[in-house]
């Protein structure tokens, strides 16, 4: 079946935006899923226990020497 | 003339197809034309904007979680503060069981003392220090120790090497015994029994 000129064209034009759709839904979504290095290192996010027990103090207390 | 040039210069010219301005196909061609300007203007408008609000929005998202995590580190430490401060007048206790310098001295005081008050002889005191390899900085350790390794032999009555244990067992400072041994060994005409001990001591290690 013989196509004229602008029919091609078309097709072209056509093929190109949904191309060019998917490329920038990809872009896109690399972008929100990509990782670059943590901001923060482990050592920085490390939390503290302020926890003590008490009982240590009044055991170490009754070592005299 | 005039008509021999048109034919002689008509061979280098060639007849194209008319193309009809049909309104089939000038729609076409707008319908196409459209589409490659919408492509144009979304490769080098839209996708850079797009990806630029999905970068910031990522960065937003990372900082805020590490602003959250910070957050609990900061609290943990002003709750760590407070517990410090209760119990300042105490910390020297801890510093007595684990220091932060070797402070042998001290231990060979110690042991000589104790010797003194359970009423052993000291025979023979030996402490060493044994270097340990730093860690990689990126394993977040809390404590990084290093120790001090002693023997310690004492002689004489069974009771008072008993009570001498018990000393060493109630010092302030941690002590890890490792090895205990009791021999009899003949001295002149009576027996002689000796005591010997091998341990370890920590201390915090600086690098």
């Amino acid at each position: 079946m013989k196509k004229n000129f602008s029919q091609v064209f078309l097709f072209l034009a056509v093929l190109t935006l949904t191309v060019t759709t998917l490329w920038i839904y990809l872009s896109v979504h690399r972008a929100l899923n990509k990782s670059d290095k943590p901001i923060l290192t482990p050592q920085e996010t490390k939390v503290l226990s302020p926890i003590l027990d008490d009982s240590v103090f009044e055991e170490l207390k009754k070592r005299n020497i | 003339m005039n008509t021999n040039e048109n034919k002689e210069g008509s061979r280098y010219f060639i007849k194209l197809p008319k193309i009809r301005s049909t309104v089939k196909t000038l729609s076409f061609f707008w319908l196409s034309f459209t589409f490659v300007v919408i492509a144009f203007f979304l490769i080098f408008a839209i996708k850079p904007t797009l990806v630029t609000i999905a970068k910031l929005n990522k960065e937003i998202e990372d900082k805020t979680l590490a602003s959250t995590q910070l957050q609990k580190k900061i609290d943990s430490i002003v709750a760590a503060q407070d517990v410090y401060a209760k119990n300042s007048s105490n910390i020297y206790l801890l510093n007595d069981a684990f220091p932060n310098k070797s402070e042998f001295p001290k231990i060979a005081y110690f042991f000589e003392q104790i010797a003194t008050d359970s009423g052993v002889n000291l025979t023979s005191l030996n402490i060493e220090k044994v270097e340990e390899k730093a860690l990689p900085a990126k394993e977040p350790s809390s404590l990084q120790n290093s120790q001090l390794n002693f023997s310690v032999s004492v002689s004489g009555d069974y009771p008072n090497l008993k009570g001498f244990i018990a000393k060493l067992e109630s010092s302030r400072r941690i002590l890890i015994l490792e090895n205990t041994v009791f021999s009899r060994t003949k001295k002149e005409e009576s027996f002689e029994l000796t005591l010997f001990i091998s341990g370890r001591a920590s201390y915090e290690k600086k690098f």
